[in-house]
């Protein structure tokens, strides 16, 4: 996976802070894209709020779990399916 | 004696129907799509019983039969949505002409029940709202990246999607899914 950034420019938008940001966590950034990734969240609290956040949320999801079950009516309905073609 | 023989159908539904049912519904983000791929998971199994060869338990194999349908969901989805990346891009709810944050989409602080509530299953049913807010090619990228942990090479490769557009997909739910959230988690 690759990321372009063609600009040579040390100051990025908050798009291209949120976007270098989601890149950082699965792709290595080249050092001045984390450079300008660096520096953009010094000053910028909103950037530093959604790098942080979205890092929480990355973690969650992992572990996702549900308790959501079949219904009898539901299972007995694959059971039938099921007796039906095995016959 | 062949392998396939100590296959039991008549007990899957009772032994794995809803641990199935659990992992395609985290997947797939519908019960009823959930339910025709654990109907369809146990039809093919029926179908090719033969394919058992014992090396793995019965229950992993069907769990294998129930990933490959899964993955075929996620491609189906997302075959019909590639026009629809553009599209958001250009009525950014998001960011600005210059790059910089919405006035509305600021990013806010979580509140304190965040923390106490993250890993319940009440807090995964409030994801499961978040998900819907994804259109079908998101939130297929969003199961294989989140849940599947699949590489990023490999989504690419299975929804023929090329690493530009992965990047603003991801780049979107991710806005998207922190949003939701911080609706439901923000406040006192």
């Amino acid at each position: 996976m690759e990321n372009k950034s063609n600009t040579n420019k040390l100051m990025i938008t908050c798009k291209e802070a949120t976007m270098l940001s989601v890149q950082k966590a699965e792709i290595n950034l080249s050092f001045s894209d984390r450079f300008r990734l660096f520096v953009h969240l010094m000053i910028c609290q909103y950037c530093r709020l959604f790098d942080k956040q979205t890092k929480m949320i990355n973690k969650i999801l992992s572990k996702w779990e549900t308790d959501k079950k079949l219904s009898d009516i539901e299972k007995n309905t694959l059971q039938n399916i099921i007796e039906q073609e095995i016959k | 004696m062949e392998a396939y023989h100590k296959l039991n159908p008549h007990e899957w539904v009772n032994k794995y129907s809803d641990e199935l049912f659990g992992f395609a519904y985290i997947r797939v983000g519908d019960e009823e799509t959930a339910r025709d791929l654990i109907q369809d998971t146990f039809l093919s199994a029926l179908r090719n019983l033969e394919s058992f060869k014992g090396e793995i338990s019965e229950k992993n194999w069907l769990y294998l039969i129930l990933k490959n349908k899964i993955i075929d969901h996620y491609r189906k989805n997302s075959k019909t949505q590639l026009t629809r990346i553009d599209d958001e891009q250009d009525n950014d709810e998001f960011f600005d002409e210059s790059g910089h944050w919405k006035k509305d989409a600021l990013p806010n602080p979580f509140n304190q029940s965040f923390n106490n509530q993250q890993h319940s299953f009440e807090f995964y049913e409030i994801l499961e709202k978040c998900k819907r807010k994804l259109n079908e090619m998101q939130l297929s990228l969003f199961s294989m990246k989140f849940i599947d942990e699949i590489d990023s090479e490999e989504i690419c490769k299975e929804l023929e999607i090329s690493s530009s557009n992965y990047w603003v997909l991801i780049h979107r739910i991710k806005l998207k899914i922190r949003k939701c959230i911080e609706k439901l988690f923000y406040g006192k």
